[in-house]
C-alpha cells in the first residue's frame, strides 16, 4: 500500500504537534501549514491523500481556502476543524466544500478514523464481503462469525458492534464513534453502556480462546487487532 | 437643568394632552359662542324688522284716512320722538322722487336704489335693505313699503344700540373665553399630571433599578386601572428577571463548584505522577484518567450548551415521522446489559408502532436520558417499566422505577441545571441530563412531569403533543 499523504493546515503549533505525531505513527506523512496563505499555495502545488482544515485562520479563514481549492478543481477530500458545534455551521462547512466536519476538542482516533474513511470513500474502494483477524472470520452476507473453526452466535447489535470493530481493526475507536456507528446515537450517554457491550461481546468473542482480540485502551477506547 | 427641561416640555405627554384638552374645549367653546352670536344676531335683526313693518302698517292705515300733510306731519313728530339722526321717515313717489319726508339733515347720504324700486314695481310688498353709512361704519336699516297707489313709504332706523349690545356681548365673552381657555389649560395639565404620575413613578424605579437598586418595586396604589396595570406588569417582570438572574448565578456557581472537582482531580494525579511516578504504566494510568476527565467535563460543557441552545430555540430541529416504539426498543436494547448487571427487570409496556413527529436524535437523548436514570437509582433485582400510551391529543411516555425515590423537597428542584439531591451525588452523572430531556421535551411542545415516594420509586412522565408543531 502506497504512503498517504496529508496536509494539516492549523495555526495552534501544540493542535498541530499532536496530530501530525499521530499520523506520522500511523504511517502517513503529514505536511503542516500554520496559515490559510501558506495551506493554500501548499494545497494548490503538490498532490495530497487529505486535507484538515481549521475554519479560524491567520490570513485566509479555512472556508474561504475551500471555496478557492474547490474552484481550483482540486478535489482532495477536506476534513474541517473547528470550534463551533452547531448544525447551522457544519451545515455550512460542508456546503462550502468540506466532506467531513470535526468539532474541537476531538479525540485524534476519531479523527484518523474520519481520514481513512475520506480516502477510501474517495478512492472508491468497495466494501468487503468478508472480514478476517486472525483466526476470527466475519461473513458480512450469511452473517456467519466463526472463530477457530467454532460458529459465534451473535444478536443483531453484537454483530454490528464486531463488525464495525472488524472492519477498523488495528484501529483504536473511541466509544462515541460506536455509539454513533452501531447505536445511531449522536451524543454520548455518558454511562457505560458501551462497556457493558463490549464487555458481553469479549465473553463470546475471546474468553474461550488463549489469544485474545480485543483490546481496552483506558480513556481512548477500544481495538480489534491480533496480539503480536 | 430647569431650561432643559422647560426645553424637553413640548415633547412630554403632559403637555400634549393639556394642548388637546384646551384646544379641544376652546373649539367647542367657540362654535358656542359662534352659534349664540348669531342667533341674537338674528333675533335682534327680526325685531328690528318687525317694528319697522309695524311703522309701514300704521301708515297705511293713516293714508288710508287722512291725507298726505297730516302723514307727514305724523313722521315728523315720530322722528323727533325718537331722535331725529336715528330715524327717518320718507314719502317717495313710484319712480322714487321725494314727496314728503321727516327731517332728513342727518340722511343726506341716502338714496334710493333702481333695483329696490323695480322690486317694488314688480309686485314685492316690502323690501328690506341694510347701509353703512361710511363716516363712522354705523348700520342703518331700511325698509320700503308700498303704501296706497303710487307710494312708497321709506323707513330707516340706525341700528347704534344694537351693534352696542353685540360689541359688549364680544367683548364679555371674549374674556370668559380667554379665563376659560387658562383654566381649561390648568385642569388639563393637573389632569394628564395626576394620570401620569404612576408612569413618572415607574420611570424613577426604573433608573433606581438601572442603578442597581434590584430590590425596588412600584408602589401599589389605586391610580387607575391601565397604570395599575402597567406597575403590576412591571413589578413582575421585575420579579421574573430577578429569579432568572438568581437561577443563573446558581447554576455558574454549580458550573464553577462541578467544574472544579475534575480540575482538580486531573491536576492532582497528574502532580502526583510527576513526582513519584516510576514506570510507563503510571503515566499511562495518568493520561487514560486525564482523557477521561476530560471526556466528562466536555459531556458536561456540550450539555449545557445543548440546553440553552434549546431553550432559546436556537439550532436547526430536524422534525420528521418517528417511530416512537422504536426509539423506545433501541434504547432499552442499548441499556438491557446494564438492567441485567443489576438485576433489574426491565419491563416494556408498548404498542407495535407508534407514529410521531419529531426531532429523533433529540428525542433519543430523552429516552436515553430518563432510562440511564430510572436504572441508576433503582437497586439490585429491581424493576424498570417503560411504556406508551396516548389518545388523538397527545402521547405519554412514563418511565416507572422501583428505585430510591425523591424527597418532597428535592422533587421540585431535580429539573434545574446541576441541581444533584444529597443521595445522587455519589452517582456518576452530569446532573443535567434531566434539564436537557425537559428542555427538549419542552421545545417539542411537551412536558416532563415527576412523581414520588421515598423509598419506594419514582414516575417520569413525558407528554408530547401530537399534532405536529408548525414551526
Amino acid at each position: 500500500m502506497l504512503v498517504m499523504r496529508i496536509l494539516l493546515i492549523e495555526d495552534d503549533q501544540k493542535i498541530a504537534s499532536f496530530v501530525l505525531r499521530g499520523f506520522r505513527e500511523s504511517g502517513f506523512t503529514a505536511d503542516h501549514a500554520i496559515n490559510g496563505e501558506i495551506g493554500l499555495h501548499m494545497a494548490l502545488n503538490s498532490p495530497y491523500d487529505a486535507a484538515i482544515i481549521d475554519i479560524m485562520l491567520p490570513k485566509l479563514d479555512g472556508l474561504t481556502l475551500i471555496e478557492r481549492l474547490r474552484s481550483n478543481e482540486i478535489n482532495t477530500p477536506v476534513i474541517i476543524l473547528s470550534a463551533k458545534r452547531s448544525i447551522e455551521d457544519r451545515v455550512k462547512g460542508l456546503q462550502t466544500g468540506g466532506d467531513d466536519y470535526l468539532t474541537k476538542p476531538f479525540a485524534f482516533s476519531e479523527l484518523l478514523a474520519r481520514v481513512q474513511a475520506l480516502i477510501r470513500r474517495a478512492s472508491g474502494g468497495s466494501e468487503p464481503a468478508r472480514h478476517r483477524v486472525g483466526d476470527l472470520s466475519m461473513d458480512l452476507i450469511t452473517r456467519e462469525v466463526i472463530r477457530g473453526g467454532r460458529k459465534i452466535e451473535l444478536q443483531p447489535r453484537e454483530f454490528a458492534l464486531l463488525e464495525y470493530l472488524m472492519r477498523n481493526a488495528e484501529r483504536v475507536v473511541s466509544k462515541t464513534m460506536i455509539m454513533e456507528h452501531v447505536w445511531e446515537y449522536n451524543f454520548d450517554p455518558m454511562t457505560n453502556v458501551v462497556e457493558a457491550r463490549i464487555c458481553r461481546l469479549r465473553d463470546k468473542i475471546d474468553r474461550d480462546f488463549e489469544k485474545k482480540l480485543i483490546y481496552t485502551i483506558r480513556g481512548v477506547g477500544y481495538v480489534l487487532k491480533e496480539a503480536p | 437643568m430647569f431650561l432643559r427641561r422647560l426645553h424637553r416640555l413640548p415633547r412630554t405627554l403632559a403637555f400634549r394632552l393639556t394642548l388637546w384638552y384646551a384646544s379641544i374645549f376652546g373649539i367647542l367653546a367657540l362654535v358656542a359662542f359662534a352659534v349664540f352670536y348669531f342667533l341674537i344676531a338674528a333675533a335682534l335683526r327680526g325685531q328690528t324688522d318687525q317694528a319697522l313693518l309695524n311703522e309701514i302698517d300704521e301708515f297705511s292705515s293713516l293714508l288710508e284716512v287722512k291725507d298726505i300733510d297730516a302723514a307727514n306731519t305724523e313722521m315728523v313728530l315720530e322722528a323727533e320722538s325718537e331722535g331725529v339722526h336715528k330715524m327717518f321717515f320718507r314719502l317717495l313717489t313710484e319712480k322714487g322722487d321725494v314727496m314728503v319726508s321727516s327731517n332728513m339733515s342727518s340722511w343726506g347720504h341716502v338714496v334710493v336704489p333702481k333695483s329696490t324700486l323695480k322690486r317694488l314695481k314688480g309686485g314685492a310688498d316690502h323690501v328690506f335693505e341694510t347701509l353703512v353709512r361710511p363716516e363712522d361704519g354705523s348700520r342703518i336699516r331700511m325698509v320700503y313699503g308700498a303704501i296706497g297707489p303710487g307710494k312708497i313709504l321709506q323707513i330707516g332706523r340706525l341700528l347704534e344700540e344694537d351693534q352696542r349690545f353685540m360689541t359688549a356681548f364680544r367683548e364679555i365673552f371674549g374674556t370668559i373665553m380667554a379665563l376659560l381657555m387658562v383654566f381649561a389649560s390648568l385642569i388639563g395639565w393637573f389632569m394628564a399630571r395626576r394620570a401620569l404620575s404612576g408612569v413618572d413613578e415607574i420611570t424613577r424605579t426604573a433608573q433606581q433599578i438601572s442603578e442597581g437598586s434590584f430590590e425596588r418595586r412600584v408602589s401599589a396604589k389605586s391610580r387607575g386601572e391601565e397604570i395599575d396595570r402597567l406597575a403590576t406588569t412591571f413589578n413582575n417582570m421585575l420579579d421574573q428577571v430577578q429569579a432568572l438572574v438568581r437561577g443563573m448565578r446558581e447554576v455558574t456557581d454549580n458550573i464553577a463548584h462541578d467544574l472544579r472537582s475534575p480540575i482538580t482531580r486531573i491536576r492532582g494525579i497528574a502532580e502526583m505522577t510527576l513526582l513519584s511516578g516510576r514506570g510507563a504504566d503510571e503515566f499511562e494510568a495518568m493520561a487514560a484518567n486525564t482523557i477521561e476527565e476530560c471526556d466528562r467535563l466536555l459531556g458536561m460543557i456540550n450539555a449545557m450548551l445543548d440546553i440553552s441552545e434549546i431553550e432559546a430555540g436556537e439550532g436547526r430541529f430536524l422534525m420528521v415521522e418517528v417511530d416512537l416504539v422504536r426509539l423506545v426498543r433501541d434504547a432499552c436494547e442499548l441499556f438491557q446489559p446494564i438492567a441485567e448487571d443489576k438485576c433489574i427487570d426491565l419491563v416494556r409496556k408498548l404498542p407495535d408502532h407508534y407514529p410521531l413527529y419529531g426531532d429523533m436524535q433529540r428525542l433519543q437523548r430523552v429516552i436515553a436520558n430518563l432510562l440511564d436514570n430510572a436504572l441508576k437509582y433503582t437497586p439490585y433485582g429491581g424493576t424498570v417499566t417503560v411504556s406508551i400510551n396516548g389518545d388523538m391529543a397527545k402521547t405519554v411516555i412514563s418511565f416507572s422505577d422501583t428505585g430510591i425515590g425523591i424527597s418532597k423537597e428535592d422533587l421540585p428542584h431535580i429539573f434545574k441545571r446541576l441541581y444533584r439531591c444529597d443521595r445522587s451525588r455519589s452517582q456518576a452523572g452530569t446532573g443535567l441530563g434531566l434539564s436537557l430531556a425537559l428542555a427538549i421535551a419542552r421545545s417539542h411542545g411537551g412536558d416532563i412531569t415527576a412523581t414520588s415516594h421515598l423509598g419506594k420509586g419514582s414516575t417520569f412522565t413525558v407528554s408530547l403533543p401530537r399534532a405536529p408543531l408548525s414551526n
